[in-house]
């Protein structure tokens, strides 16, 4: 997966009040990753302690996508939808969590 | 997607799946050898009504802090490669949840159910460069007799740790719990995997059942 995967998204004015743009565009971008036929893509996967643990699980983090087995990713995919960098508390919390720590580089995507 | 909703959705599937029962987010089989096998339902964060299902294994003769984890879990996909998301609504889900299920179960169990080593099972749904995996493989061993792999798999781990990770010293202290019961008790192994499995049962709500823990062999 590269970062092209994300240019095509747009955000189109949501039906839902509650649902932002922002939200729309992970949602597409998901569902886009989700259908690749790679077999190596993971989404939407949660972590605490360096395990895979269901989605909410407290204190877990969450990631938009993985690569490889999600119990030892080789690289993690996060969309950031706005112009900010991703929180340095976030990505300690992603550090602390996910399997293979520092060696697993996190790309910030951005459509 | 709500637990409850998983639960009445697969309750209606059941006839169709032999040998299944449904826990909460789990439908799986009766533990069998200290193993649980199954498949979890992962809801998806991008659509309410939309699911994937996880195939994974558990060993339960092992403490599990922390509880249930789909480490030795592999996400059902379709047969190229894309991963299959079903909608609870979908008008599809009675004619295709079934016999995705059953050919998973094939592909991931059947082997297991008919050989009944644990240690294969987690390595075909596990990734090999994952510490749990190497832990789950030292208890499979040290069950199963085979004192001088466990021990391989101890000092491994324990030469790879890094001591500033919580959770790698929270192994390294579970692992010298069992290098201390191979070394001095081998005898204690067995009473005490089956208290972890009776505990591991009961915390994540299933049934006990009075199941055998094969005798420690020549340790």
């Amino acid at each position: 997966m590269n970062a092209q995967d994300a240019k095509p998204l747009s955000a189109k004015p949501s039906h839902n009040p509650g649902v932002t743009s922002g939200e729309q565009r992970h949602n597409r971008f998901l569902t886009r990753v989700s259908s690749l036929n790679s077999g190596l893509c993971n989404t939407d996967i949660s972590y605490l302690e360096g395990k895979v643990v269901l989605r909410a699980t407290p204190g877990s983090i969450r990631l938009d996508v993985v690569a490889g087995h999600p119990a030892a990713p080789v690289r993690a995919y996060l969309l950031k939808t706005g112009q900010k960098e991703i929180a340095s508390h976030r990505l300690k919390a992603i550090r602390r969590h996910l399997p293979g720590r520092a060696s697993v580089p996190i790309v910030r995507l951005q459509p | 997607m709500r637990k409850t909703q998983f639960e009445g959705l697969v309750q209606k599937l059941l006839p169709r799946l032999p040998g299944y029962s449904v826990s909460g987010w789990l439908l799986h089989r009766s533990p069998a050898d200290g193993v649980l096998l199954g498949f979890c339902c992962d809801p998806s964060g991008i659509d309410p009504d939309h699911f994937a299902l996880v195939a994974f294994a558990l060993p339960l003769f092992m403490p599990l802090p922390g509880g249930f984890h789909l480490n030795f879990g592999r996400r059902l996909r379709d047969g190229e490669g894309r991963e299959i998301r079903w909608n609870r609504h979908g008008a599809d889900l009675d004619t295709s949840l079934p016999p995705a299920i059953q050919r998973a179960d094939a592909d991931f169990f059947h082997h297991h159910l008919a050989q009944g080593d644990p240690a294969t099972l987690l390595r075909s749904l596990g990734e090999s460069t994952d510490p749990y995996l190497s832990e789950a493989l030292a208890f499979c061993h040290a069950r199963a007799g085979r004192p001088f792999p466990a021990r391989q798999a101890i000092r491994a781990l324990s030469r790879s740790r890094d001591p500033s990770i919580h959770w790698h010293n929270a192994m390294a202290t579970r692992l010298a719990t069992l290098d201390t019961l191979l070394d001095a008790d081998p005898m204690e192994l067995a009473p005490r995997m089956k208290q972890w499995v009776e505990s591991n049962q009961s915390d994540l709500g299933l049934p006990l059942t009075s199941q055998p823990i094969p005798d420690m062999r020549s340790i």
